[in-house]
């Protein structure tokens, strides 16, 4: 397992390269610069001209390109344009937010998904059954913003027992930051939860017709130690790839989660780059966050094949 | 089930599924912040502010979404207009004119220190002068302090200031720019000192999550308030749920529809303020608007009422000028266009432009977007091809830099401002680089007599004269006037209104 993950690493650093490249050059052809976002509304073209020289907007892209990969090794990320201070600080100041509700949407998800799945995947009656279809087609369908801001209105406005917006980290006060991470957490888990139960389900159904399976009716093995050991084990390989796939789903989420719950994380500093034209913030966040899918693939290869032995990494 | 009943057992979920019975609430606690103070109108307290921008700090001289209600708190201008226009003392104590109108003599007030505890003389006066005329500090205001030929400080509370050619609205300038401290002015942009002679002192700035201010207690009349928390809040809607919900008590960011849903509550107040012209713009070097009579059959075609209704929720003042509602003029200008489709439809018939196609560019905001839709069908209405071309607010606002937006526009502009900073500083208005590309020597001419009016009744004459050849030329056709509508927790009094909308807490409190 070793030398196949260190055999990835070139692999992981050219896709690296080439994202560095990508979010360099993407930002720079939509029309505007951050030279127009500092200088306002109103302003001169001798304003804005003024102020994208100050900036060093004015000189060749390989040169601004380089100077910004360079120090990239030297540990130095660049500088906001807009909010004059280092891309290291701003992300820094902004990592636990992001990572808090990450995580607790993982966890929400995993957990959500997981029991959701296990329930409708098991034989049940026709009405639990429709009942549980019924709430995993709600999750499905319901973006992650409407159930945030239906959640808003409930439990913030009508019944006033959690914060409609802002944030305490954890490190700080985590009884009081744990009750601002509720609503973004679940909001953001809700769908891709959703996803993870109708595999889970699916594959679960599949692995019951399984000649197996009949044996062990047959043997008269309880139906408990059934659905865990034997339908579940061989389905989960399933919602493990799902869940791989949807971290990114959830860093995705997390833009449109933290500007309704308004929380101040990496989600909402890309907004502000995007619009802005913040360049060297914009950069840093995507090639951060292909980094990260980078590595949550490389995690989910790697925990497949300690699940089912018949995966062998490398060949 | 009665409603507490019901938020009980929702407490008891919320505590029981979490571990957390005990602990203290988060919605507690920010309303404990915001109402520390009891009574009225006493000290203590913390004001929460909505912002939907970070602080440019680079920017203070200049007008910005996120440099609205902190610079006016930690800052203080030398005069102030009141809500009849006439200007108020501030730093200045008294100020005269020269019988020329070429000299102003400022005596300034004794006894104000900045933040950091210097003393604020005519020096720093003389400085922030200066530093508005740099074109580095991006203040709409430039050309005024360009037209200065020399500011001199006499005495630390003396300050002598001789303009280069006359310019009756010259006090503009001396409300709406900050006196900032010359001794960290070069650092500012790091955010570390911000320092101001205001009633609150900048205390700490984390980027996109909030700005907070602390009273400044050698202040000549210290403020009610503790101090003022200024989350930015960026979502429209997030701040919407931030006023319900009771995290903030104030926001003026909300449109008016969003704004109006707090209207029959009594837990908020509403209050409207003067917020932005809305005008249609269009290239005049461009077909069809290269006709004078299609530009005036737009005025005909447009259904005001509609827009202000549909759009604006009613919250307009009702204008066809950029100056309809700041400057004295002749008032029976403002009504040239009134809605007759088929007058306009005629119009274009005769100008041979029936069937023209016509892309009008806005930018991605909801109501400039709803107001083209509307525009667009009075104008198909009319005999018109429309499209649209939607920019985001940055590409929106370099197109308006470049004078390149194309046949048509839709965009709004702050107002406030007088008649002739706003000709100065619009690009819809500007004399040679005007986005309509007006270059007619009639238009300079006129817009000279006004800036070099001697007295308020020749100023009065000159922009009367230019407003007649405005609404002629109808290059830029005002629609009306849309208000900002504020909304206000009812707990939060005392506060009051810049010119230019932005809300001041000196006399500010927080009751229970």
């Amino acid at each position: 397992m070793i030398r196949y993950l260190a055999n990835k690493i070139p692999q992981v650093l050219v896709v690296l390269f080439v994202s560095s490249l990508i979010a360099a050059v993407l930002p720079r052809l939509t029309p505007g610069d951050p030279a127009v976002a500092i200088a306002g509304p109103d302003s001169s073209k001798e304003t804005i001209e003024t102020i994208r020289a100050q900036l060093g907007l004015d000189r060749p892209f390989h040169e601004q390109y380089l100077d910004w990969l360079g120090g990239l090794f030297r540990g130095d990320l660049g500088h906001s344009y807009l909010l004059n201070r280092p891309v290291g600080e701003l992300i820094a100041s902004r990592l636990e937010s992001t990572v808090e509700l990450a995580l607790l949407a993982g966890l929400l998800m995993t957990v959500i998904g997981l029991v959701l799945g296990v329930l409708a995947g098991s034989p049940r009656s026709r009405w639990s059954r429709a009942l549980l279809d019924l709430l995993t087609t709600f999750y499905l369908a319901v973006p992650g913003f409407l159930h945030g801001l239906l959640m808003i209105l409930v439990l913030g406005i009508s019944l006033v027992v959690l914060p409609v917006s802002g944030e305490v980290p954890l490190s700080q006060n985590p009884e009081i930051g744990i009750q601002y991470l509720i609503m973004p957490a679940l909001a953001l888990a809700f769908g891709p939860a959703a996803v993870v139960a109708r595999l889970v389900q699916t594959a679960m159904v599949q692995v019951r017709g399984e000649e197996y399976i009949d044996l062990a009716v047959a043997k008269g093995v309880p139906a408990t130690r059934i659905t865990l050991r034997h339908v579940l084990r061989n389905s989960v390989g399933t919602a493990i790839v799902a869940l791989g796939l949807r971290i990114g789903d959830l860093l995705a989420g997390a833009i449109v989660i933290e500007a309704i719950f308004a929380r101040n994380g990496l989600g909402s500093l890309a907004v502000m780059a995007v619009n802005g034209h913040d360049y060297q913030v914009l950069q840093v966040i995507i090639v951060g966050a292909i980094f990260i899918a980078v590595v949550a693939q490389l995690l989910t290869e790697v925990i497949l094949a300690m699940l089912d032995p018949r995966i062998r990494l490398g060949d | 089930m009665s409603t507490p009943s019901i938020r009980k057992l929702a407490s008891l979920a919320v505590a029981a599924a979490l571990l957390l019975a005990g602990c203290q609430s988060a919605v507690q606690q920010q309303q404990q912040q915001a109402t520390a103070a009891a009574t009225a109108p006493t000290k203590g307290g913390v004001a929460v502010l909505a912002q939907n921008a970070d602080p440019q700090l680079t920017a203070i001289l200049a007008q910005r979404a996120g440099n609205g209600n902190w610079v006016m708190n930690v800052y203080e201008p030398l005069l102030r207009y009141d809500k009849d226009g006439k200007a108020q003392p501030v730093l200045a104590k008294a100020w005269k004119w020269s019988p020329d109108m070429m000299t102003l003599d400022i005596d300034l007030l004794e006894g104000v220190t900045y933040h950091s505890g210097r003393a604020f003389t005519a020096d720093d006066v003389v400085f922030t002068l200066g530093e508005v005329a740099k074109p580095a500090n991006n203040s709409q205001l430039r050309f005024m302090a360009e037209n200065i030929s020399s500011a001199t400080a006499s005495s630390p509370t003396k300050v002598q200031i001789k303009l280069k050619a006359p310019m009756g609205n010259f006090l503009d300038l001396l409300d709406f720019t900050p006196m900032v401290d010359k001794e960290t002015w070069a650092t500012i942009k790091d955010g570390q000192k911000v320092i101001g002679t205001g009633p609150f002192q900048w205390d700490k700035w984390t980027p996109g999550a909030e700005i907070t201010l602390k009273r400044y207690e050698a202040y000549r009349d210290p403020a009610h308030l503790d101090g003022i928390s200024l989350p930015i809040i960026t979502d429209a809607t997030a701040q919407m749920n931030a006023i319900r919900g009771g995290r903030v008590m104030f926001s003026s960011v909300l449109t008016p529809s969003d704004a109006s849903t707090f209207k029959t509550d009594p837990k908020f107040v509403l209050v409207e303020t003067g917020g932005s012209s809305v005008p249609l713009g269009v290239n005049v070097t461009m077909a069809p608007f290269d006709k004078k009579e299609v530009r005036q059959a737009l005025g005909y075609a447009i259904d005001r009422e509609r827009i202000a209704n549909q759009v604006f929720a009613g919250a307009v003042r009702k204008t066809q000028l950029y100056w309809g509602t700041t400057d004295q003029f002749d008032k029976s200008l403002d009504n040239k266009y009134n809605y007759d489709p088929a007058k306009a439809r005629q119009m274009i018939e005769k100008a041979g432009a029936a069937g023209a196609s016509i892309e009008i560019s806005i930018p991605n905001y909801a109501a400039q977007q709803s107001t083209y839709e509307i525009v667009r069908n009075n104008l198909e209405a009319v005999g018109f091809k429309v499209s649209s071309k939607i920019y985001n607010s940055t590409d929106y606002n370099a197109k308006l830099a470049e004078g390149n937006l194309g046949q048509a526009f839709i965009t709004t502009h702050g107002s406030g401002f007088s008649a002739r900073v706003r000709l100065n500083a619009l690009p819809t208005l500007r004399e040679k680089t005007n986005i309509s590309k007006v270059t007619d020597p009639k238009y300079t001419t006129l817009r000279q007599n006004l800036f070099s009016a001697k007295s308020d009744e020749e100023g009065k004459l000159a922009l009367d004269e230019l407003t007649k050849y405005m609404t002629d030329e109808a290059f830029s056709l005002v629609l009306m006037d849309q208000n900002n509508v504020n909304v206000f927790a009812a707990n939060f009094k005392g506060t009051t209104f810049s010119v230019t909308n932005q809300v001041i807490c000196d006399k500010a409190y927080v009751v229970k």
